[in-house]
């Protein structure tokens, strides 16, 4: 079997696992990247896959064209009652409209309102009907179609898909134009809300949760049939983590007191928060002017990976602070903080899914303007105690702190933090790694 | 040879007498008309001359497909509308706007906010020209309906005619794109003197247009990007028999019908469509009084109302009764051109607000005039193609900005002081631009012929 992975360098990391399973079980594995885009693949995927460069369209007019189309239905999808509460997501797709629309030239005035235009509901959805119809009449690119007719795989894997950059809607219409089976592998947990529509609907949508495939069929209209409910494979190798340096260690790296809990502050991206270090500022003096436990506490504040360039000069305002201005070995870092921390905070980022898999409490509180996309997003809200999550959410820093107070101290429910987990990152069973049953599934598929 | 006219039931009165000499050549000659256009009175020569037919073709297949490419090019109209050319065509671009709206609400909405400014948000100029070339690029993509192309193939023309194409709710752009891929030459006959500014843009490109005048010719390669090689100057064929008439009746017989003075002069009113001006009689009204009010030659002028001849624009009329005894209404005929040259005939003057009984008034030699009826006609001056046939802008049409000025220029008419060359001229350039004395049908017929000799291309090409 030849399975032709379209996907690119930096979400290679999320599906090397899946590429491996397959090649070690005897499958031929491609991985196909945007001939513009980043290509080498990383020693330990060179092993066992090989690499292909593809041009996403021939002719620029008709990525153009394409992506305006796309860009269009997208904005009309955030303008659904569904995504009422998505105004961040809804202002990126007017501001990715017009920017496609202009060719750079222009972004949505600030001033305008959200949304920009009201619609109906009946009527939005028979605008992204006629738009979903068009987009269906048009024929796929040329040169994709070309090349995957050249390549000839089994079975066409596309990740992210959602995001109109990368023009992989072409892949999943050659694919199909060629009779070639197709499958999305859901590439993050937002991915179903937070990006923009599926303008082509593939084979299979291998989703992480329940939540995931309530998203791809109400949300994109996907067949109930095509949605394989198997779980996070990129985590597996985080559950096989154990810590890498004990508690003492840790703590005088960072020169905490050992005898006080550790808070850790989970940073989010600059789109989830432009200017996070302000907020960060109100968030400590709100835990430094508490009675209890947080008055002392020690807080490492661990920036999104993405964004350290942000922290560089910022100095912890007070005592038992610590701030990581680099970070090496990742995954095994953010493992080891959540190991020893009591707690962690974040607005709005996927490592309160992580804390969740080593079983600390997270709590997050309202940030307000200063972070748009944190309640300007949809997928939020998937997080939160009250909606099913695991997430404590406070909307004032006052409230916040008394509940990181109870949970500092370890007033929190354990088994519901487990329960979370199971459904949200390995709904057949937390024992169960989810990279062989996406393999698997791959396979009934071809 | 084969020719396969595309047109609506309502609109293939104007091409009867091209359909009769093209049969009348020996063409098989087959009238394919929407099968879902309701029943209309068929042209007697349609079902009587030889080598004519009718038939009735389905737009589209896949009605969801039709509503896709509806609004795909609902959306190139309004963004068309938006170019610096159309600056002045405000009633044009709101109407844009509204079927882009019905378009995109799959008809749930009629049309767009009444409060809404024009245009509702301020395009840059940059996002435009950016959108037009990639709403071009997705037209092309989108191959035609296969119902079409299986229609047309199954005829097997030597070419194809489509007209009006320009219109919303028909869908010949189709028809067009279908001859493309099967490598038939088609030709577009422009059905008005409009029908290049005021109705949309083109989707597809047509291998010949057979304009009327050198403003459609500038139209089609300015405003639709038509390569002017494509551009056929003919005329306009369907005021052929329209030129041949004599007067029916004497003037004393004429005013009698009317009850009017054959002693006095005939001022003309000359009545639009309700798209122009939703509510004439009142506008009327007003200009009446201003006349009334003005020189003694216009207090006692006849004045004949001829309201327009649309069965809705018509109705506006009913029940209106004439303020003095020197107005009348005309009575409204089964031969529309025959009433309406018999009046521009014994009429001294012509006025009206935007009707192409303006142009058939230059055929006849009687001088135009109109007055700004503002926002009580929003179609007047808020169209592209009111401009042309004003004299400022090389037409014959007098125009004038206020009641007062328009009294005084008819004033000056009556007492004739009228450039009849003028009439004649822009006659010659508007309708029949290769010699007023020579009938543009046969020509018109010349030029089909020619193209259907064209050689067919690869199927597919798309040049």
């Amino acid at each position: 079997m030849r399975a032709h992975f379209f996907t690119w360098r930096y979400a290679l990391r999320r599906f090397a696992n899946v590429g491996r399973t397959l090649a070690e079980a005897g499958h031929e594995v491609v991985f196909a990247f945007p001939r513009d885009r980043r290509q080498k693949l990383p020693t330990r995927v060179a092993r066992f896959a090989t690499m292909e460069a593809y041009d996403e369209v021939s002719e620029p007019s008709f990525g153009e064209a394409i992506a305006l189309l796309r860009h269009t239905r997208d904005y009309a999808w955030y303008l659904s009652p569904e995504q009422e509460v998505a105004t961040f997501n809804r202002r990126r797709a007017l501001d990715n409209l017009l920017r496609t629309a202009s060719r750079g030239a222009l972004e949505p005035n600030p001033e305008w309102p959200d949304p920009a235009v009201a619609v109906e509901p009946g009527r939005a959805a028979a605008f992204d009907a006629a738009l979903g119809a068009l987009d269906a009449w048009i024929p796929t690119d040329e040169g994709v179609r070309r090349f995957l007719e050249a390549q000839a795989p089994d079975v066409v894997l596309v990740s992210p898909l959602v995001r109109q950059q990368t023009h992989q809607t072409e892949v999943v219409k050659a694919a199909r134009a060629l009779d070639v089976p197709t499958a999305l592998i859901v590439y993050s947990w937002d991915n179903l809300s937070n990006k923009g529509r599926i303008h082509v609907a593939p084979d299979r949508v291998f989703a992480w949760n329940e939540l995931q495939r309530r998203e791809a069929e109400e949300l994109h209209g996907i067949d109930p049939d095509r949605v394989v409910v198997a779980g996070a494979p990129h985590w597996d190798r985080f559950f096989g983590l154990t810590p890498s340096v004990d508690r003492a260690e840790l703590c005088a790296r960072h020169g905490f007191d050992p005898d006080e809990p550790i808070v850790l502050y989970l940073g989010s991206t600059n789109e989830v928060c432009p200017d996070e270090p302000p907020v960060v500022e109100g968030w400590l003096a709100a835990l430094r002017s508490s009675a209890g436990a947080l008055r002392r506490a020690n807080v490492l504040v661990r920036p999104h990976p993405r964004e350290l360039a942000v922290w560089q000069g910022w100095r912890p305002p007070s005592e038992h602070v610590s701030v990581l201005h680099e970070m090496k070995h990742k995954r095994q870092s953010l493992f080891d903080q959540l190991h020893h921390a009591a707690a962690a905070v974040g607005l709005n980022t996927s490592a309160q899914i992580e804390a969740s898999i080593v079983g600390r409490p997270v709590y997050t509180f309202s940030a307000g303007a200063a972070a748009p996309a944190q309640s300007g997003s949809r997928h939020f809200y998937y997080l939160l105690e009250d909606r099913g999550g695991v997430v404590t959410y406070a909307e004032t820093l006052g409230e916040h702190v008394a509940q990181l107070e109870r949970g500092v101290t370890g007033d929190y429910d354990r088994e519901a933090i487990r329960r979370f987990c199971e459904f949200f990152v390995r709904p057949r069973g937390l024992d169960r790694p989810v990279t062989p049953i996406v393999a698997d599934e791959i396979l009934k598929l071809v | 040879m084969r020719v396969v006219l595309f047109t609506k039931l309502l609109t293939v009165g104007r091409f009867v007498d091209l359909a009769v000499e093209l049969a009348g050549r020996g063409a098989d000659v087959v009238v394919a008309s929407p099968e879902r256009e309701r029943d209309r009175v068929v042209p007697e020569p349609l079902l009587t001359t030889p080598g004519i037919r009718l038939e009735r073709y389905a737009e589209f297949e896949d009605a969801a497909f039709g509503r896709a490419v509806d609004l795909l090019r609902r959306t190139r109209d309004y963004a068309w509308y938006l170019r610096p050319e159309h600056r002045v065509g405000t009633f044009n671009r709101r109407r844009a706007l509204d079927r882009l709206v019905q378009a995109a609400t799959a008809g749930g909405r009629r049309a767009a906010g009444a409060a809404w400014p024009d245009p509702p948000v301020e395009i840059d100029p940059a996002l435009r020209e950016h959108v037009e070339p990639m709403l071009a690029e997705l037209e092309a993509l989108v191959a035609p309906d296969p119902g079409v192309v299986r229609y047309l193939a199954g005829l097997d023309p030597d070419v194809v005619l489509v007209t009006p194409l320009i219109r919303p709710g028909l869908h010949q752009t189709e028809v067009l794109k279908a001859a493309r891929v099967l490598g038939i030459p088609s030709g577009f006959p422009v059905y008005s003197w409009d029908s290049l500014s005021n109705k949309g843009r083109m989707h597809a490109t047509p291998d010949r247009v057979y304009a009327w005048n050198d403003v459609h010719r500038r139209e089609a390669v300015e405003l639709h990007g038509i390569d002017e090689e494509r551009v056929v100057v003919v005329g306009a064929p369907h005021w052929d028999p329209f030129f041949e008439l004599e007067p029916g009746d004497g003037r004393e017989a004429f005013c009698a019908r009317y009850g009017l003075d054959p002693g006095r002069p005939i001022v003309l009113y000359l009545g639009s469509t309700r798209t122009v001006c939703r509510d004439e009689p009142p506008v009327v009204e007003r200009w009446l009084h201003a006349l009334r009010s003005g020189p003694e030659a216009l207090r006692e002028a006849n004045v004949l109302v001829r309201p327009h001849p649309g069965e809705s624009d018509a109705r506006r009329w009913t029940g209106w009764r004439p303020p003095d005894e020197r107005v009348a209404v005309s009575i409204r005929a089964d031969k529309a051109d025959r009433s309406l040259f018999d009046e521009l005939h014994h009429a001294e003057l012509a006025v009206g607000l935007n009707t192409s009984a303006q142009i058939e008034a230059s055929i006849v030699g009687t001088p135009v005039y109109t007055f700004s009826a503002g926002v009580d006609a929003a179609g007047q001056e808020g169209s592209l193609h009111f401009y042309y046939l004003l004299e400022r802008e090389g037409g014959a049409v007098r125009f004038a900005a206020g009641l007062d000025e328009h009294v005084q220029q008819l004033e000056r008419g009556l007492a004739g002081d009228v450039d009849r060359e003028a009439i004649r001229e822009f006659c010659r350039r508007i309708v029949r631009p290769r010699g007023l004395d020579r009938p543009v049908v046969p020509q018109l017929a010349d030029e089909v012929e020619a193209l259907a000799r064209t050689a067919r291309r690869p199927v597919g090409a798309t040049a």
